[in-house]
């Protein structure tokens, strides 16, 4: 299974998003928590792009969703020509600081890595690329 | 989405409806500013029409929480579907807030002296 679909960056398009992720992984018999999971991975790395991409960029993301047996490979393109995320040297904050701090942002990245076995952020063809992999296990839907 | 606020006794209810993402969390930090702006001592998030949440929802109520602390403001959630459940469980961060399984419940706890 190869599907893609691309969006600006424009938070209003994240809800297009997520239905497009749902559609494409609701057939899989997953659990529905499993599937919320999936489709909540793609939209935190989606929402952080947005977050820092000026609001008038032409540019778009292209999410590709491949499904080679039981392996999930979810390919996310940064179009912006932003230099890339060191994944490598993401440190995740602690809540109690982020509590303190009374910041609103900064969980994003600690839920997508929670949910996901690999996350890899590289270059392609002057692009930035962000591959999140999960190994499905097939559930009764609950 | 929406957030209806209203008030029952002292306790402020917000019960947010559809999806809470990042384009809509700033709807739902408005309707707690408003209760806080309205004295609010008493908060009650009701999840029951909530079918998604984001980070960004979630980074809305950790942002209050100190505040909160500070000014004594008791706040509880409730009603939470499991999926909506799940995403505070995976962070860690229902340890850390007053999560009940209905209205009841948490009205319970918010009268308690």
């Amino acid at each position: 299974m190869r599907l893609n679909l691309n969006i600006p960056y424009d938070s209003r398009y994240l809800s297009d998003l997520r239905r497009f992720v749902w559609r494409a992984l609701h057939s899989l018999a997953l659990s529905e928590i499993t599937l919320n999971q999936l489709v909540l991975a793609v939209d935190e790395v989606c929402s952080n792009l947005i977050v820092h991409v000026p609001a008038a960029s032409t540019d778009r993301i292209w999410v590709e969703i491949i499904l080679k047996e039981d392996l999930l490979i979810i390919e996310i393109v940064d179009t912006s020509g932003r230099s890339a995320f060191d994944m490598k040297g993401y440190t995740p904050p602690r809540i109690q600081a982020l509590i303190r701090s009374r910041r609103k942002g900064g969980l994003g990245l600690r839920l997508v890595r929670s949910i996901m076995d690999k996350v890899d952020v590289f270059e392609r063809e002057g692009c930035r690329v962000w591959r999140l992999q999960k190994a499905l296990v097939s559930e009764k839907a609950s | 989405m929406e957030v209806s606020v209203t008030k029952e006794g002292d306790i402020w209810v917000l019960c947010p409806k559809g999806e809470l993402d990042a384009a809509s969390s700033i709807l739902f930090d408005e309707a707690i500013e408003k209760a806080k702006a309205q004295g609010a001592q008493k908060i009650l998030i009701d999840f029951e029409e909530l079918n998604y949440i984001s980070s960004a929802g979630l980074g809305v109520i950790l942002s209050h929480l100190d505040e909160f602390e500070e000014k004594h403001i008791k706040l509880a959630i409730c009603s939470m579907k499991p999926k909506v459940a799940n995403v505070f469980e995976i962070l860690g961060v229902d340890r850390l807030l007053n999560i009940y399984g209905n209205r009841n419940e948490a009205n319970t706890y918010l009268n308690e002296a």
